[in-house]
């Protein structure tokens, strides 16, 4: 298409009866926006960039953490089942600590984890953590020496159960204690 | 060159109204009474002690988050099927401020999980489905910035502001369908029976709160992004007014 055709026929442009189209200059200005082009070119690139890592942590996450998530634990009674199959393997393990069973030894702490009706001994070298202690479910990082556990990381495992700390619920208890004894 | 440049539209350079006014002393008064309620008022936990505490802005963090993330959804689907600017920006602004409370609530839960589990992070499943949430709408965000003409941006971002949102059931379920660390739901619909009295209370005006806190940095952060593409709507037409102007000096 002819350049004057296209700038005559259209009568409503506001420029349109102004300008000689003849003389119109239509070559593109590359100089005087050099600094902006390139600003915007940074732009794409730092986009892109964050783009690619993005893609490549969601990736990673996939086929790590997914893999590892879908058998997060062994509950004790299946872990006791398949005790020959993951020997010498890393796992975790879960249950609820038995009570009376906590024993601290020179390297961290003894117990009997349970669950499903099955009992293991574990051997925990480190300080347990703060909320450790009788019935809490508890997940074991570690292997299995021989009938033994060998823990080296305990987690704790809390339900979603909120129950206001009640002071006089242990006070009712120990007054139940006191008057028990006196009768 | 001003005969020819049109004359500038009246934009009032604020993003703040009545409504972003009343919202914003009602969100920091709620702040100040959910402080109140969650470090002093509510008795600490049979179980957990004081730490329960940061379950009042842990649970209502990561529903703003989540409602945000709906929300671009939604204005998502609106783009594509009204192509106007008004959804799109909605969208972007949405999944901004849908990032910031999603950090957040990793950040305290991290905290939460130090001093209950034992340790700062497990690739457990809510954990992992958090975090593949959380890079989806990273990458949202990345994606909207990479330069492209407005139509073709507002539709790519479209589409990924639909798909990300599927994320949001499965890293809900996740504490039901895999084995973790995390424990269950506790809100919509599922809060634990055994709470009650002031913890009740209390998680449910954070809720409140941070949803009130979420609509008022919406409504800025949307007004923003309009007045955003005001100015350089701006610079646009100035640059082709000057060229015009350079025309017409140029024709004798």
């Amino acid at each position: 298409m002819d350049v004057n055709e296209s700038l005559t026929d259209d009568p409503e442009s506001s420029d349109a009866a102004e300008i000689a189209p003849s003389s119109l200059d239509l070559t593109p200005r590359t100089g005087q926006h050099t600094a902006a082009s390139g600003h915007r070119s940074l732009r794409a690139v730092f986009a892109i960039g964050a783009v690619v890592v993005v893609v490549l942590a969601l990736v990673a996450v996939l086929f790590t953490g997914l893999r590892d998530a879908s058998t997060f634990f062994y509950n004790v009674d299946e872990a006791a089942d398949r005790r020959e199959d993951l020997a010498g393997e890393r796992f975790r393990m879960q249950g609820n600590v038995v009570p009376d069973s906590v024993v601290t030894t020179e390297s961290g702490v003894s117990f009997v984890i349970s669950y499903g009706g099955a009992e293991v001994p574990v051997d925990h070298v480190g300080d347990p953590p703060e909320l450790f202690g009788p019935k809490i479910p508890v997940v074991l990082e570690g292997t299995f020496v021989g009938n033994r556990f060998a823990s080296d990381e305990i987690l704790i495992r809390h339900d979603n159960a909120y129950d206001e700390a009640n002071p006089e619920r242990i006070q009712e208890a120990e007054r139940d204690a006191q008057q028990g004894v006196a009768g | 060159m001003s005969v020819i440049a049109p004359p500038p539209p009246t934009i009032r350079p604020t993003t703040s109204s009545r409504a972003t006014r009343v919202l914003g002393v009602l969100s920091i008064v709620g702040i100040v009474a959910l402080a109140v309620f969650g470090l002093f008022i509510t008795p600490p936990d049979a179980e957990l002690g004081e730490t329960i505490r940061i379950l009042y802005m842990h649970v209502p963090t990561v529903s703003a988050a989540y409602v945000a993330f709906v929300v671009t959804a939604v204005a998502s689907v609106a783009y594509l099927w009204k192509r106007t600017e008004f959804w799109d920006l909605l969208a972007a602004s949405s999944a901004e401020i849908g990032v910031l409370f999603f950090a957040l609530t990793i950040f305290n839960g991290m905290l939460w999980g130090k001093i209950t589990w034992g340790v700062f992070w497990r690739w457990e499943p809510r954990l992992t489905t958090t975090t593949v949430l959380f890079l989806t709408y990273l990458g949202y965000l990345a994606v909207r910035r990479i330069p492209a003409t407005v139509s073709t941006r507002a539709t790519v971002s479209a589409v990924i502001g639909i798909l990300a949102v599927v994320n949001i059931p499965i890293t809900h379920k996740a504490v039901d369908w895999w084995r973790g660390l995390h424990q269950e739901k506790t809100i919509f619909g599922t809060v634990d029976p055994e709470m009650q009295g002031t913890q009740l209370f209390t998680a449910y005006l954070g809720l409140t709160v941070f949803l009130l806190l979420f609509l008022w940095l919406l409504i800025h952060r949307f007004r923003l992004a309009w007045l955003s593409e005001r100015a350089e709507e701006r610079v646009l037409d100035r640059a082709i007014a000057d060229r015009r102007a350079e025309s017409v000096e140029e024709a004798p």
